[in-house]
């Protein structure tokens, strides 16, 4: 070390003294932290407006030989920098502050670097951002904030996980989703629902307790997490405590939603409807006033009750959250807590969501060199639902589309209708007497040790505990229709630990060389155990499995296990600031995988050049900073459901025999599927408040994960394999400016967009995966995912048929002799969001926009059944379907509805329900006013703030549905659609 | 610095020590090939496991009776009568491509290869076969019989060239994940399969029987003797056909059932849960609705009987053969055994069903007393092998005890006498085969029904699935014509 720093030393010595001249001096001192007023070991001090610089020793003294005019510029990682003049002086002490400056530090792999050290691709964003807004979980509100980060909604629920894209789809068979790593430790993520419709477990952490999020996108920055990075990795930091007296924060949030259609679209009313019915039977050469008639249709049919289903099924929503942190600590003890409670009641009756969630981040230095942490989440929530999320009759989102407006809502007796049109089901009988419920109670845990023996070497151990257990109950009673009343309960435990340590050494030489090496090592250990009791016939007076009859009671039990194993290294070097070079390498190993082929190796290499530090950029005063970075790696995926490369047998019954046959091939090469991404990005700061970073990458996914068909006489027809390719490339751009920023003043606007697309390379050979599949086929030289649908024509003019093209153009009124086309992907070709904030005084606008491209959805389901032309007689119709075709000459219509149509002119696979998705959203925006200090103190407070926000208040899009947004695959069959909500809340710091 | 490299050194050496178990996760609700195949006890459930294949509707579930009884004048698709259900429509019209073809492909070798995973992994377990040598044995008749099968429906016959050296089926001998073989010639698949039942004939005690069951859906050596029988018979080894005839026919217990058997279709012996080893079956395939392999509704009982579809009808052609006091006419019925009243319709009553579950279920004979004459008669008569018996003898034995006159010992008098006998059970179709014989239809329903198909024609081997082809990548080659 000593020989190193000589060398340095000596370097910048002879440096120096080319450079001197006769009027230099030599000037020392000590260089020393200002807090505490110990040295600080090598740091560095440069003079300004030169090359010339020198580093102190371990006891922080420094010489240097300058002019006695000169400007000396003192830094050391973790210090802010300071600069002096010297002035003649021949002593120059320096004391710097402690760098606690959030902004320009991004939280990256394995530590934390200056946002102009950074040489992959991160987006990263501040927690206030994410707190503002007043959403349930975390993921949620990534939404359109980040360039390239995908979050869609697959339900409005309470509570509902989202799924979240980055550079979008890498896998057909493996996970497509990023890896989620909260303080440092990789956690679950994702959906964790049992028996309800989703489960969200980003939920279970409060947002308000988080202080920021980094976004790793490309190989290079994701790399040190090889093993599951090949979908990129989020990863979130909590609060932690700050020196100073203890601050106090308490919340109250209310709120309430609704469910709206910003498209125009609603169903029918009952005279709509009925006059409708009266053509489509009239069209079908039948009388509706016959009683004797199979669509006996009567005016009278409005005279009676009329109901309008959704409005009966849906309520306003509310919204309620109680907060209290604190913070604070001293020069030892650090510490952060909060306090939650959450609860959100559904738009739809018997929807709701609770959760109760306590955290503390508590550190404490032990001794000079060694400090402690923990940091530690509790939560339960409570999660009530009925059957949503498909076509189910007792799912309000359907039946509340489907129901007759004609049928009553209660029988003469007071009971509940149970329309036989509906399957003898009614969705608030369900809600009322059904149950459907998962309690979850989660405990994310991690302590960490860090030990700084010497100075600029850290070594660190985090442990983390992840463990939850969840309750689940199912209940189908008599009451709602079911003919036996019904138990099914689950209670599910999953653990997962994991240890990461690592030892990391960094250090500045001679002022311009800064280096960092981190080696590590980490480990998990992750179980799932489930246990499942089916009780098809309980006593409805005591719903429990105890009344059932103990014959017909299943019981079924399941338990996964996974470890991984991990060994890893990263290499910084960056060269006066200006100068930066990453490397990374990691050496994996999965329980999934064959024997063979358990460990993986990933890496990356990246550099930027911070051309803004050149001496030749120093008189262009509007560029503050300006770097170019460039960066390939190697991640790997292992997304994929345990003991598939293990040859199985199982049992099989003959003859009143048990046997065993094979049931899996074993596959002991099955192995890592990989992600090789190169990206190439600017990141740039104008006039000091304009900032934007730009990004192209293209990331390939080789030995792709995938079940291939393999000749039968192997014994099985299909195993899975590494195998195929597919890729994804693209371009990013996000910018962020401060247009104004006076005291009283500030005006601030963001935008950001990107563009991916997908592209199956390789499939092994073959041309395409469920190649018949109207969306999940593969097929090579298509996107990931894309509609395959009979290709119609709209409306004969002359007669209402409906008229698709044959495979030569043609045109046909038969749907079965119709083409198949590729007619557009559910994966947006733009998605990105804007946003801008005006302030004045203690009074701020904010308002946040978000948008996609390029992207269609289909409404297969909804569509086909509610666009029927006459075939559904008892299902409601949409409203569209009233422009229907009367007339010969008639364009632009539905066509003519016939009762009892059989012209399959409503035939779901048809391009006649795909739609263009495009839309903008206001997702959010937020009138807030802050108390002036003047009144504050009046108060005896630190602060209080009223806000009021309207989330997701409207989507402009063209897609006859509640909303454009039915899932990642762009087809979502009966999903809680996206509602609007006001809340308005108040802060107060004390 | 020492200490940092002390702790570095600690900490991977845990690491390494700790990495090797830990990252070994087996499943624990199956149970892994290793542990399966290292045990007695796992090879034993391994191979009980073997037989279930057996009941698959790809196999003696439904196809190996319904695929190949509506290529004959033996049976026909009910066509717009009451038991059209629309179903065994390219059975009947002949109309199998290389997209629509039987899947016995994938389920018999499933079964070849699950039996070689036992047969191969018995050295290591029991190394002299002191308690393996009948485990063996069955698997050895499970893979012959799925060989054969496969041979016999994916090839042409035996007979097609004059040294059999035209292309049959891969031999598949041992598991092999990565592997692709190619088409043995037929000679080299009926070799293996008469050295697999040669060998399964010497190791086998003469007295095993699975569980010991008395029962006759078990591999026993009677079994393994009586498909010796019909193997050489197909292959042109007259005279072990008729020695492994005589064996089975006089070493055991087996009656061939009487006119009164035949009394009533409802308690017919094929309508039987369990033949018992004094029974006229040697080997049958058991059906449950227990079994893991179960065709339910499409399942032989509600397909080829009245019960339920009933698509696949007997024809008048097949019935006016016999004699009206043969007691074997009894057998065939009518819609009043059914659930439909259709009088243009009539079934063999060979899978009425037990009665025993909705969906029924029904046995499947696949070897049995009689046939051993038929074989032994036909090997005598017309091919000079010698017996105890004469063939008049042996067809009189036959003819005579359902009170029918006896054929004579011409090719036509054991043909005929093979189809009254055995129609319906899946010979029909192969005996044409190899006795070069072409297949005509008087009875027939429908329109653009193939009405005569000519030996040697396409017809006589069934395409193999294209996906197999395909993923061969022209290692195997189709059948001429698909």
């Amino acid at each position: 070390m000593k020989k190193i720093k000589l060398f340095f030393t000596a370097l910048v010595v002879l440096m120096a003294s080319a450079a001197a001249y006769a009027q230099s001096v030599e000037v020392h001192g000590v260089i020393s932290d200002a807090g505490t007023g110990d040295p600080i070991p090598f740091a560095a001090v440069r003079v300004v407006g030169t090359t010339t610089g020198a580093t102190a020793g371990v006891d922080g003294a420094y010489s240097i030989k300058v002019a006695s005019d000169a400007t000396l510029e003192f830094s050391s990682v973790g210090y802010k920098t300071a600069t002096v003049a010297v002035a003649g002086k021949v002593i120059v002490n320096c004391g710097l502050e402690t760098d606690n400056v959030l902004e320009d530090v991004v939280v990256v792999a394995y530590g934390s670097v200056k946002r102009e050290a950074v040489t992959g691709s991160v987006s990263s964003v501040k927690g206030e951002v994410l707190a503002s807004a007043p959403v349930t979980s975390v993921d949620k509100a990534l939404s359109g904030k980040l360039a390239g980060v995908q979050v869609t909604a697959a339900s409005g629920q309470p509570g509902a996980s989202s799924q979240i894209r980055i550079r979008g789809f890498s896998s057909i068979s493996a996970s497509n989703s990023p890896l989620w790593v909260i303080d440092g430790v990789p956690v679950l993520s994702g959906d964790m629902s049992i028996m309800t419709n989703t489960s969200s477990q980003s939920a279970t952490i409060n947002p308000n307790d988080i202080e920021s999020i980094t976004v790793l996108k490309d190989a290079a920055a994701a790399a040190a997490y090889g093993s599951r990075a090949a979908n990129g990795v989020i990863l979130v930091t909590t609060k932690s405590g700050k020196e100073g007296k203890s601050q106090f924060d308490a919340r109250v949030k209310f709120g309430c939603s609704w469910l709206q259609s910003d498209s125009g679209f609603r169903m029918m009313s009952a005279s709509e409807l009925l006059g409708w019915q009266r053509d489509a039977v009239r069209n079908a050469g039948l009388n509706p006033d016959d009683p004797t008639c199979t669509y006996y249709r009567p005016l009278s049919l409005l005279n009676g009750e009329l109901t309008n289903w959704m409005d009966y099924f849906t309520r306003p929503g509310t919204l309620q959250e109680y907060e209290v942190t604190a913070r604070g600590g001293n020069s030892k003890a650090k510490f952060y807590s909060s306090l939650s409670y959450h609860k959100n009641n559904g738009v739809f009756y018997g929807v709701d969501y609770s959760r109760f969630q306590a955290r503390m981040n508590a550190s404490y230095k032990l001794t000079k060199t060694l400090e402690a942490a923990a940091r530690v989440n509790v939560a339960y929530s409570n999660q009530n639902d009925i059957p949503m999320q498909s076509l189910y009759y007792s799912n309000p989102s359907w039946a509340g589309l489907t129901l007759l407006p004609w049928e009553p809502k209660f029988n003469e007796d007071g009971s509940f209708n149970l329309p036989s049109s509906n399957s003898n089901t009614n969705p608030m009988a369900t809600a009322t007497y059904d149950d459907q419920w998962q309690k979850s109670y989660s405990f994310n845990g991690v302590a960490s040790l860090r030990w700084e023996p010497v100075k600029n070497l850290v070594l660190e151990t985090k442990d983390a505990a992840e463990v939850g257990f969840m309750d689940s109950r199912r209940y189908w009673s008599p009451e709602a229709g079911h003919s036996d009343a019904t138990l099914q309960t689950e209670q599910d435990f999953y653990s997962n630990y994991t240890t990461s340590n690592t030892i990391t050494y960094s250090n500045v030489f001679g002022g311009v060389h800064s280096m960092r090496v981190v080696a590590g090592q980490e480990a998990s250990n992750y179980q799932y155990e489930a246990n499942y009791v089916y009780s098809p016939d309980v006593d409805p007076n005591i719903p429990y499995t105890t009344t059932a009859n103990q014959e017909n009671t299943e019981a079924d039990y399941a338990i996964t296990r996974v470890t991984r194993l991990s060994f890893f290294a990263i290499g910084d070097y960056n060269y006066d600031n200006r100068y930066f070079v990453q490397a990374n390498v990691r050496e994996d190993a999965s329980s999934l995988f064959g024997k063979n082929k358990k460990w993986g190796l990933f890496w990356s290499v990246s550099g930027s050049w911070n051309i803004s530090g050149e001496s030749f950029m120093e008189n262009v005063k509007a560029i503050d900073l300006l770097k170019i970075r460039a960066s390939y790696g190697v991640n790997g995926n292992d997304g994929i459901s345990a003991y598939q490369a293990y040859g199985l047998y199982s049992s099989t019954s003959y003859n009143g025999m048990v046997g065993m046959l094979p049931s899996q091939p074993s596959n002991e090469d099955l192995s890592w599927e990989k992600n090789k991404t190169w990206d190439i990005g600017i990141d740039f700061t104008l006039l000091n408040r304009i900032h934007g970073t730009f990004d192209v990458y293209n990331r390939l996914t080789t030995d792709m994960l995938l079940a291939v068909s393999v000749p039968q006489t192997t014994g099985f027809g299909s195993n899975t394999k590494n195998i195929g390719s597919m890729r994804n490339r693209g371009v990013e751009f996000q910018i962020d400016a401060d247009l104004v920023s006076t005291k009283d003043f500030y005006v601030n606007v963001g935008f950001n967009i990107a563009h991916n697309q997908s592209r199956i390379l390789d499939l092994g050979g073959i041309e395409a995966v469920n190649p018949s599949s109207w969306i999940s086929q593969y097929r090579v030289g298509h996107p990931m995912y894309e509609f395959y649908l009979h290709d119609y024509a709209g409306v004969n003019p002359s007669n209402g048929e409906a008229l698709w093209y044959t495979e030569d153009g043609k045109l046909t009124n038969d749907y079965n002799s119709s083409r198949q086309v590729y007619c557009g992907s559910p994966e947006p070709k733009v998605l990105g969001g804007f946003n801008g904030t005006f302030a004045w005084k203690g009074l701020q606008l904010s308002a946040f926009f978000e948008f996609k491209g390029g992207s269609y959805v289909c409404i297969l389901n909804e569509g086909s059944y509610l666009n029927s032309d006459g075939t559904e007689m008892e299902l409601n119709q949409m409203a569209s379907a009233l422009n229907y075709w009367k007339k010969p000459g008639d364009v632009g219509v539905t066509p003519k509805p016939v009762a009892g149509n059989s012209s399959n002119s409503d035939a779901a696979r048809s391009t006649r329900f795909l739609e263009r998705s495009d839309y903008v959203r206001i997702k959010d925006v937020t009138l807030s006013y802050a108390l002036p200090k003047k009144a504050l103190d009046v108060m005896h407070l630190k602060g209080f703030k009223v806000y009021v926000s309207g989330l997701n208040l409207y989507c402009f899009n063209d897609v006859n549905f509640w909303d454009p947004e039915i899932g990642v695959t762009g087809a979502g069959a009966g999903i809680y659609p996206l509602t609007k909500s006001f809340v308005g809340g108040i802060e107060v710091t004390f | 610095m020492k200490k940092l490299i002390y702790t570095a050194a600690i900490l991977s050496a845990f690491a390494l020590v700790g990495c090797n178990g830990f990252l070994e996760e087996a499943p624990k609700l199956s149970q892994s090939d290793e542990l399966t195949l290292s045990t007695l006890d796992g090879l034993d459930k391994a191979t009980a496991g073997c037989y279930s294949p057996l009941a698959s509707s790809n196999w003696y579930g439904q196809d190996m009776i319904l695929v190949n009884e509506l290529k004959t004048m033996e049976g026909k698709k009910n066509i717009g009568t009451k038991y059209d259900s629309g179903r065994c429509k390219a059975h009947y019209a002949v109309n199998w491509t290389s997209s629509s073809t039987t899947a016995l492909w994938g389920t018999a070798y499933y079964t070849i290869v699950s039996a070689d995973e036992v047969i191969d992994n018995i050295p290591a377990v029991d190394p002299d076969g002191e308690y393996t040598n009948d485990l063996k044995a069955e698997c050895l008749f499970l893979r012959a019989l799925a060989h054969f099968d496969l041979v016999r429906t994916y090839a042409q016959p035996y007979c097609y060239t004059s040294d059999a050296s035209h292309a049959g089926v891969p031999v598949v001998l041992h598991k092999d994940p990565s592997g692709n073989p190619a088409r043995n010639t037929v000679k080299e698949v009926y070799d293996q399969v008469i050295a697999d039942l040669l060998e399964a004939e010497k190791i086998i005690d003469p007295s095993y029987i699975r569980d010991g069951k008395d029962a006759a859906s078990l591999v026993t050596l009677p079994a393994i003797q009586a498909l010796l029988a019909r193997v050489y018979l197909y292959s042109e080894q007259w005279q072990k056909a008729a020695d492994y005839a005589t064996k089975v026919i006089e070493d055991y217990d087996f009656t061939l059932w009487t006119a009164a058997d035949y009394k009533d279709p409802k308690t017919s012996p094929f309508t039987k849960d369990v033949h018992e080893l004094d029974d006229e079956v040697i080997f049958e395939v058991y059906a449950s609705s227990q079994n893991s392999y179960d065709g339910y509704w499409d399942g032989l009982a509600n397909m080829a009987g009245p019960g339920s579809y009933g698509d696949a009808g007997a024809t008048q052609q097949l019935m006016a053969l016999y004699e009206p006091d043969d007691a074997r006419l009894n057998l065939f019925v009518d819609s009043s055994y059914g659930d439909k009243e259709d009088k243009s319709c009539v079934w063999s009553g060979k899978y009425l069903g037990k009665g025993v579950a909705t969906p029924d279920v029904v046995n499947v004979v696949v070897l049995r007393l009689s046939e051993m004459y038929l074989i032994r008669a036909e090997a005598t008569a017309l091919h000079g092998a010698t017996a105890s018996k004469t063939a008049v003898e042996d067809l009189k034995a036959i003819a005579g005890r359902m009170g029918a006159s006896t054929q004579p010992a011409t090719v036509s008098g054991i043909a005929k006498e093979r189809i009254k006998e055995l129609c319906w059970e899946g010979h029909l179709w192969f005996d044409l085969g190899r006795t070069k014989t072409d297949m005509t239809r008087t009875d027939e329903t429908g329109t653009n029904i193939i009405s005569e198909i000519k030996w040697g024609s396409k017809y006589f081997a069934m395409p193999i699935p294209e996906s197999q082809i395909k993923v061969s990548g022209g290692v195997l080659v189709q059948n001429e014509g698909y």
